[in-house]
């Protein structure tokens, strides 16, 4: 546990940028919060279905505020989320870059609890971060109308939440670790080069049943989260994370 | 007598269809300094890979009467190592280095790491890129002298480093950490480099062990004559192992003859290991 601490914190001190992100977040939603009270902003984009909360609020809050919040939320998740993978793709890739690796597995770690703190950072800290900030700009919007505000949107988007975390982040942040510990110069192509041949690939010659299964929906969001997607992103997260291990492991 | 913290017994290791380690067999006891020399490619890398657990093997390998490859996380609790002294991480700050290792390693002593690092200028707060080479190396060495483990592993540690910041951490590795309970392992190709603090000397070529002493042995096994005479040994008693003809004189590398025997030909001196190394390697 203390060993998992000690990477945790490394991972944070290594990362010290990603930690902005919450910072300009809440930066952008006290301008979005001014804008609004002047008027100046209306919301004529729809969101996505699954995001919209307005029917159940609009007896909470009133409903320009609420409609400009629930689009702050959602640029909240899918910044942090991006973040997350961004993190992810890199962590693995700058450790053998600067050559710390050599000194990190010299400590009696285990390249399993490695790994294994970085996927808690994308998976559970940063989904944390999410909810931290949806807190502070919900007060920043509503002041302490905020707490009614909060019970109702947590009602259903803290399980749309974790839904995106099993069904889209974990398969994401796996293919993200893997290919940052297999890149050899650049891992953020690797990670996009791969997907979008298989996506083509697959258009031509199967017409595009198993890209838009495995991926495509993942990114776009499932208008049913079923138990299909969910298993096959559990066996890809799985053999992604166990590749990676096995490659960490056999580094000098 | 003290159980060896190193057994390899017929240890080999094949990449493919090339053979890089034929049964090599070493042991390695306490109170020892042991050298592990060779050219490049003679195969020293994979059998101190193999011995810190990093690859695959045939044959017989244990680590404190354990299989590294199987409990690598385990045996380093017991065994440090340095496999790069650049290989810090530039982004951490020293104190912030220092508590990560105590939260990672068991046998790691803060006190310790605080009183070794007040005889040098880095300060906890310091980030560590913004140090010198020599002072990474000397925080690298300082982290693992902090760490009470009675086996250390190093490959070629001083790599690319000026001549003062090797001899500085060739002593202190002498006057730190080496004790009559603990044991060192260290690889080099730069053979006159570390001949003065090693207790003995392994040289390795071609995956194969050609020789393995104790450095006190030199001088009773070994003989160098520098020579100006054109002198031709023929007796099979007192034939050179290397000759080695230079435009001022000739040096000539005898195993196992009397020095006597030899004086009236020229200067007889013990050999450096440097000469020994390529006597026979060649």
């Amino acid at each position: 546990m203390n060993v998992i601490l000690a990477l945790l914190k490394r991972e944070i001190l290594e990362h010290r940028n990603i930690w902005l992100i919450p910072v300009i977040l809440i930066g952008v939603a006290i301008l979005g919060r001014s804008s609004l009270v002047f008027g100046n902003l209306n919301f004529g984009v729809e969101l996505p279905t699954q995001l919209q909360l307005d029917d159940q609020l609009d007896s909470v809050v009133s409903g320009v505020l609420g409609r400009g919040l629930n689009w702050m939320n959602y640029i909240i998740t899918m910044t942090i989320m991006i973040a997350a993978c961004f993190y992810t793709l890199s962590c693995l890739y700058n450790e053998r870059q600067d050559e710390s690796v050599l000194f990190w597995r010299s400590l009696p770690v285990s390249d399993t609890t490695t790994i294994i703190s970085k996927l808690l950072i994308a998976l559970v800290v940063a989904p944390i971060s999410v909810i931290v900030c949806q807190i502070v700009v919900a007060f920043i919007f509503f002041g302490f109308a905020a707490f009614d505000y909060l019970e109702v949107y947590f009602a259903s988007s803290l399980l749309l939440l974790v839904k995106m975390i099993f069904w889209s982040l974990l398969p994401t942040v796996a293919w993200c670790l893997f290919c940052s510990e297999v890149a050899k110069k650049n891992p953020f192509l690797l990670a996009l080069v791969a997907p979008i041949l298989l996506w083509v690939i697959d258009s031509l010659f199967l017409s595009g049943v198993i890209g838009d299964h495995i991926m495509l929906n993942r990114w776009v969001g499932f208008d049913n989260y079923t138990a299909a997607p969910l298993s096959v992103g559990f066996v890809l997260s799985f053999v992604f994370i166990t590749l990676a291990i096995v490659k960490r492991s056999q580094r000098i | 007598m003290p159980k060896n913290f190193v057994e390899v017994e017929n240890l080999s290791k094949q990449y493919g269809r090339t053979t890089v380690l034929h049964d090599i067999n070493l042991s390695i006891g306490a109170g020892e300094i042991v050298g592990l020399i060779g050219p490049n490619g003679a195969g020293k890398s994979t059998l101190l890979k193999a011995i810190m657990g990093l690859i695959k093997y045939s044959g017989k390998l244990s680590i404190f009467d354990k299989d590294p490859f199987r409990n690598r996380t385990e045996l380093l609790k017991n065994m440090s190592y340095i496999a790069d002294v650049s290989s810090l991480p530039g982004w951490m700050k020293v104190k912030d280095l220092l508590t990560f290792v105590e939260q990672t390693h068991p046998k790691f002593n803060m006190l310790r790491a605080k009183d070794l690092l007040k005889d040098t200028p880095i300060r906890l707060e310091s980030r560590i890129e913004t140090l010198s080479k020599g002072m990474k190396t000397r925080l690298h060495l300082v982290t693992i002298l902090a760490i009470n483990t009675d086996f250390l592993v190093l490959d070629e540690p001083t790599l690319g480093l000026d001549v003062l910041v090797r001899r500085d951490f060739q002593d202190r590795l002498v006057k730190d950490y080496y004790t009559q309970n603990r044991s060192i392992l260290i690889t080099t190709h730069q053979v006159d480099e570390i001949e003065s603090i090693l207790t003995r000397v392994v040289f390795i070529k071609e995956g194969r062990i050609t020789l393995d002493f104790q450095i006190s042995d030199l001088k009773n096994r070994y003989l160098k004559l520098i020579t100006n005479q054109n002198v031709v040994f023929n007796d099979p008693g007192l034939k050179p192992i290397y000759q080695r003809s230079l435009p001022q004189h000739s040096e000539l590398i005898f195993e196992d003859v009397d020095a006597s025997a030899l004086t009236e030909f020229g200067q007889v001196v013990t050999p450096s290991l440097e000469d020994l190394f390529v006597a026979i390697n060649v």
